[in-house]
C-alpha cells in the first residue's frame, strides 16, 4: 500500500494501483456518502509551518489558555484604569505610565507556553502529537516559536491599550502625554518576554508537572534574588536572573556581561538544553 | 499491511516485549490479545515510533513509521483514549489533527457524525464518557482516511451498543482492504470482530493465527435422540467422543466431520455446534500460567 505516501494523482482515485492487487475501494469509514470518491487530499510532509499553526492554535483553544490570557489583559485593563483613576495634572509620562503593565504580561503571557508543554505529558495528549508529528525537536521548536509570538502578541495588545489609557489620562486631567523613551519600553518588553518565555517553556520542559513547573518559574529566581542579596550582596548579580533582565532592557545593556551571560546560561540555557533534550528522549506513555 | 519482526524491548534487565514477530494483512482484523502487562501496549507503541525497539523492526506499509511523510495518512492510530485533553472541544481535538494531516475541514463534521459524535463536537472532550472519548480517539485514526489502523484497548468504557457499532465499523474497513490491529485483555470483547489472533504473554508470544484455527481445539459438542447408537456410530468413524457433564458428546474435531458420521450412520441430531465454550479456556491455558500478577 505505498499509495498512501504518494500525492494522489487525479482520477486514480479510488483505485489502487495494479500491482497492489486486486482493486479495492478504499477503506473509509461506513457512512454512504463516503463512498463517493473522496475530492484528492494530497500527502505532504508537515512542515515547522504547520507545526507552528497547530501549537500556536494548542496555545488558545483551550479553557486553561483562554482563561490565562483574558486574565492578563484584565490585569493590564484594571492597571491602566487605576492608573487613569489616580493621574493629577501633570504631564503623563507614557514610559513611566506603561511600565507596571508590560512587567506584568512579559512575566505572565509566557506560562501559556509553559503550560502548552507540560500538557502534553500530564493530559498526555503527546501521545496523539507525537503519533501524528513523529519529528519532536521540530513540534517542541513549533511550540516555543508559538510561544514566543504569542508572548509578543500580548505585549503589542497590553502596550496598546497602555498608549490608549495613557492619551486618556492626559486627556481627562489636561496635562497631555509625552512619549519620551517609548521605544525604549517597547524594546526592553520585548527582550524581557522573549526570554522569559524561553525561560518558561524550559522550565515547561524540564518539570512536566503544571503546578511544580510553573511554582519554579515564579519562586525560584525571586528566592535565589532574595536569599543571595541577604546572603552575599555583592556578589549576588552573577546568578541573578532578574538583574540580568534590568541590565538588558536598561540603555546599557553590555553592562556587567559575563554577569548577564553567566545568569542567563544558569536559568535560561541550562533548563532549556536539559528539558528539551529529555522531552525528545523521553518515552511518551 | 503491519509487520512485526523479532522485536524485542528491554528496560534495564525486564525484559517487556521478548522476540515478537507477527504480521497482519490487508483486509483482515487481528486481536492482539494479552493479560495486563503482557507487552500490548509496548508493542504497539513501539509500531507508532514512541518507543524505540532495543532490536527487531517494526513496519507499516513496508516503510518504519518514522520513515512515513505523514504518519496519519498511512496508519490511524489510539493508544489510548483517555489521552486527550479535557478542554478541548470533541471537533477542536479533531481539526487539529486535520492540520497535522492535511485533510479538508469538512472532514471533521463526516467523522463526527460517522462514530456518532454529531451532537456531540462542540462540548469539551471532558465532560464525554470514555465511551465518547474512543469514539472520538477512532474518528482521529479515520481523519486521515489510512490503510491500516492500530487502536488499543478500544472497547474499554464502550456500552454493548458501542461495541457492536464498533465491530461494524472495524469489519467494514477490512473488507475495503484495511488492515486493522486491535488489543484487549478480553478474548470475548474481540471474538466477534477478529479473524486473527496474536496472543502475547510475559512479552512472547504464546499462539497466533486465524481464530477460526485457534478455536477448533475447542472441538464439536453434538447431542443425538439415542446418545449410545450417536456414540457407537461416531467411534466407528474413528472418532473419539466424550461424555460431558451437560450429557452431550465432545468430539475433537470440526462440526461437518461429525454431521457426516451421523448422517452415515442415520442418527438423528438434535444438537450440534463447536464448542466455543472452551474460548476463554483456550485464552487462559495459553496465557495463565505466564500471567505476572506480581509484575
Amino acid at each position: 500500500m505505498t499509495m498512501s505516501t504518494l500525492p494522489a494523482q487525479p482520477g486514480d482515485h479510488p483505485q489502487r494501483p495494479a500491482s497492489d492487487g486486486p482493486a479495492r475501494s478504499r477503506p473509509t469509514a461506513s457512512v454512504a456518502h463516503l463512498d463517493e470518491p473522496y475530492p484528492a487530499m494530497p500527502v505532504r510532509r508537515i512542515g515547522i509551518g504547520t507545526m507552528f499553526r497547530i501549537e500556536f492554535r494548542k496555545l488558545v483553544d483551550t479553557w486553561a489558555g483562554k482563561l490565562l490570557l483574558a486574565g492578563i489583559l484584565g490585569i493590564v485593563a484594571v492597571i491602566c484604569a487605576w492608573l487613569i483613576f489616580r493621574q493629577d495634572g501633570e504631564q503623563v509620562n507614557f514610559a513611566d505610565f506603561g511600565r507596571a503593565q508590560v512587567n506584568v504580561v512579559g512575566l505572565l503571557a509566557p506560562v501559556i507556553g509553559l503550560m502548552a508543554i507540560t500538557a502534553e505529558w500530564t493530559q498526555r495528549t503527546a501521545l496523539t502529537t507525537f503519533t501524528l508529528m513523529p519529528r519532536r525537536g521540530q513540534v517542541l521548536l513549533a511550540k516555543v516559536l508559538a510561544s514566543l509570538v504569542l508572548t509578543i502578541a500580548t505585549i503589542a495588545a497590553s502596550l496598546l491599550l497602555t498608549a490608549g489609557s495613557a492619551w486618556l489620562a492626559g486627556q481627562l486631567h489636561g496635562g497631555g502625554v509625552s512619549v519620551a523613551g517609548a521605544a525604549d519600553v517597547v524594546r526592553s518588553t520585548l527582550i524581557v518576554g522573549a526570554l522569559t518565555t524561553v525561560m518558561a517553556s524550559a522550565f515547561g520542559a524540564l518539570v512536566a508537572q503544571t503546578a511544580i513547573a510553573v511554582a519554579l518559574y515564579f519562586l525560584a529566581p525571586t528566592a535565589y534574588s532574595m536569599i543571595s542579596q541577604a546572603l552575599f550582596p555583592e556578589a549576588a548579580k552573577w546568578l541573578d536572573v532578574f538583574s540580568a533582565f534590568d541590565r538588558l532592557s536598561s540603555t546599557h545593556p553590555g553592562a556587567d556581561l559575563p554577569a548577564t551571560l553567566l545568569s542567563i546560561t544558569v536559568w535560561i540555557v541550562i533548563p532549556a538544553v536539559v528539558g528539551f533534550t529529555w522531552a525528545m528522549r523521553r518515552e511518551v506513555k | 499491511m503491519i509487520t512485526v519482526e523479532n522485536v524485542t524491548r528491554r528496560y534495564g534487565s525486564f525484559v517487556a516485549v521478548d522476540n515478537v514477530s507477527f504480521e497482519c494483512a490487508p483486509g483482515t482484523v487481528t486481536g492482539f490479545l494479552g493479560p495486563n502487562g503482557a507487552g500490548k501496549s509496548t508493542t504497539l507503541r513501539i509500531l507508532a515510533g514512541l518507543t524505540p525497539a532495543s532490536s527487531g523492526r517494526a513496519t507499516i506499509s513496508g516503510r518504519d513509521y518514522h520513515a512515513l511523510p505523514n504518519p496519519g495518512r498511512v496508519v490511524g492510530i489510539m493508544l489510548d483514549a483517555a489521552a486527550q485533553h479535557p478542554g478541548r472541544t470533541g471537533s477542536e481535538t479533531l481539526r487539529l489533527a486535520a492540520t497535522a494531516l492535511g485533510v479538508p475541514r469538512q472532514r471533521i463534521g463526516e467523522m463526527l457524525d460517522v462514530v456518532g459524535l454529531a451532537d456531540a463536537g462542540g462540548r469539551r472532550v471532558g465532560q464525554y464518557s470514555l465511551g465518547m472519548r474512543q469514539r472520538l480517539g477512532i474518528a482521529t485514526a479515520l481523519l486521515g482516511d489510512p490503510q491500516v489502523l492500530i487502536l488499543d484497548e478500544p472497547a474499554n468504557g464502550m456500552d454493548p451498543e458501542g461495541i457492536r457499532w464498533m465491530r461494524e465499523l472495524l469489519r467494514d474497513f477490512a473488507a475495503r482492504g484495511g488492515t486493522v490491529l486491535l488489543s484487549s485483555h478480553l478474548l470475548s470483547e474481540v471474538q466477534a470482530t477478529v479473524d486473527h489472533l496474536v496472543v502475547i504473554g510475559r512479552g512472547r508470544i504464546v499462539a497466533q493465527g486465524k481464530l477460526a484455527d485457534l478455536l477448533h481445539g475447542g472441538g464439536t459438542l453434538v447431542r443425538g435422540i439415542d446418545q449410545p447408537a450417536l456414540a457407537a456410530a461416531l467411534q466407528r468413524a474413528g472418532l473419539q467422543p466424550e461424555q460431558t457433564s451437560a450429557g452431550a458428546w465432545r468430539v475433537a474435531t470440526d462440526p461437518e466431520t461429525v454431521a457426516k458420521a451421523a448422517m452415515d450412520a442415520r442418527q438423528l441430531v438434535v444438537e450440534i455446534r463447536s464448542d466455543d465454550a472452551g474460548l476463554e479456556d483456550l485464552f487462559f491455558s495459553l496465557t495463565g500460567d505466564v500471567d505476572r500478577h506480581a509484575a
